[in-house]
């Protein structure tokens, strides 16, 4: 037997028993740690327990309280909800299409047309989503238009709006938002917490992960259900073709998302996980008849 | 010798990725109900007879898939579900408080002890107003929008009317 063999054959076994034991030792050291009160990881767990309990322990009557808050704002800075019941019940049933494939299935979602000039859609926790009139008159087709509403869809469901705001003062010690919680010092924090909800979803944005994560929730939906994927990607490079043109940015898609070239690019590389995108349905005719 | 050396070095090489590898397999015979609506069909076609209901959650043995379809064994039935049912982990279920996707959305959150405070939250306060007029919106008094939410929340959809909505546009499982 050759001194190599004799070197190299339990210098192989040492080398996949610490690849194996590595975890466990780290995760022993981890948990030792975790005993000991005054240890980072310690610290780390308590400062993650009390992030979590800002928005986690929200019940979904919360969320939707909220919601129905920002809803009421966002038709005085948009405008009233657009009169055609036709194009309002169309929108909802398409809405409703996605958001039953959503990662979010469980929840009331209500789908409202503003009548207003400006491009944008926008979610408020707990399910009310507004589109324009403006970019109902963009968009061309129904996998479009399920594109458009399946990313605030995405939105709600992956909670950015709360998750952007949990930090919030109002949320220490705050489980559920109930008349009493509403009185007092909790009620200054809690209107404090609603401007700094409206600044981020009508004047800010959100973070541009978020939208990227929202943009990717939305392919998946909508291909999910049924539809062409590529639908949100025509339509945002239909609003990178008239943004240049369009007059007033503020309040607007451009103001509060990403730029659109980087959003196109993302979509258009997860465009690969759907081979067969272009057998599913578009529906351009089915949307002219009822959205125009 | 080294040629030994080098076999065993390569199988156990092999073993360690088969073991990777073979992870992700075993997760692939198990899939969840993660969407709203979702049947368990008699044959790969939404014109099939429907088996069962399948609620969101539940968890689903794959036998095979064909097509759009996995064929799947749920509560001692064996049928057949459309893919955009399905997901690899259930959805985390909304917390406490939350209807179904078919619920009235006022009807859900507003119980009649706090159907004061609810809509009384819903208040604006004067610096909203100030933007609102600075934005060069009509000033309405606030119980116009607030009636306004209300009647949106009012609406209802069917879960029958979407269906027939999904099945005349020819979309997912109703595909031709």
């Amino acid at each position: 037997m050759s001194a190599k063999r004799i070197l190299t054959a339990p210098l192989t076994y040492l080398v996949l028993a610490v690849f194996i034991a590595l975890p466990a030792l780290a995760a022993a050291g981890f948990l030792d740690n975790l005993l000991d009160p005054s240890s980072k990881e310690r610290k780390m767990l308590s400062g993650a327990q009390s992030v979590l309990s800002s928005s986690q322990q929200m019940d979904y009557k919360s969320e939707r309280t909220i919601g129905e808050r920002l809803a009421v704002e966002g038709l005085r800075r948009y405008g009233m909800p657009v009169d055609n019941q036709k194009l309002q019940h169309y929108v909802n049933l398409v809405g409703l299409s996605v958001a039953m494939n959503s990662p979010r299935p469980d929840i009331p979602y209500r789908f409202v047309v503003l009548d207003s000039p400006v491009q944008n859609a926008f979610a408020c926790p707990g399910g009310i989503i507004f589109v324009t009139s403006a970019l109902v008159q963009t968009v061309q087709t129904e996998a479009q238009l399920a594109g458009i509403l399946a990313h605030e869809v995405g939105h709600v469901a992956l909670r950015h709006a709360l998750k952007s705001i949990q930090r919030s003062q109002f949320f220490s010690g705050v489980g559920q938002i109930t008349a009493a919680t509403m009185k007092g010092d909790k009620g200054a924090q809690f209107e404090s917490m609603i401007g700094d909800l409206q600044n981020t979803l009508f004047d800010k944005g959100l973070d541009q992960n978020m939208e990227y994560e929202a943009d990717a929730s939305a392919m998946e939906t909508t291909y999910r259900t049924g539809y062409n994927p590529a639908g949100l990607m025509e339509v945002l490079l239909e609003l990178k073709r008239i943004e240049a043109s369009s007059p007033d940015k503020k309040g607007s898609w451009f103001s509060t998302h990403p730029p659109l070239t980087s959003r196109i690019a993302k979509n258009q590389a997860q465009m690969r996980k759907y081979p067969d995108a272009a057998k599913l349905a578009v529906l351009a005719d089915r949307f002219k008849a009822q959205a125009r | 010798m080294k040629r030994h050396m080098k076999l065993l070095t390569t199988l156990l090489a092999g073993l360690a990725c088969l073991a990777l590898f073979a992870l992700p397999a075993l997760a692939q015979d198990r899939l969840y109900v993660a969407s709203e609506g979702a049947k368990l069909k008699a044959d790969k076609s939404a014109s099939s007879d429907t088996v069962a209901e399948l609620p969101v959650g539940t968890a689903l043995r794959v036998a095979g898939q064909e097509d759009s379809w996995y064929k799947v064994t749920v509560g001692g039935n064996t049928g057949w579900i459309y893919r955009g049912k399905v997901a690899a982990s259930p959805p985390e279920p909304s917390q406490q408080g939350g209807d179904n996707l078919f619920g009235g959305a006022g009807q859900s959150t507003i119980m009649v002890s706090e159907a004061d405070s609810a809509r009384s939250m819903r208040g604006l306060n004067a610096s909203e107003q100030d933007a609102a007029k600075a934005a060069g919106r009509p000033t309405r008094p606030l119980a116009d929008y607030k009636n306004a939410l209300d009647k949106i929340l009012a609406e209802k959809v069917d879960k029958k009317e979407i269906e027939y909505f999904l099945k005349s546009g020819r979309i997912g499982e109703y595909a031709k």
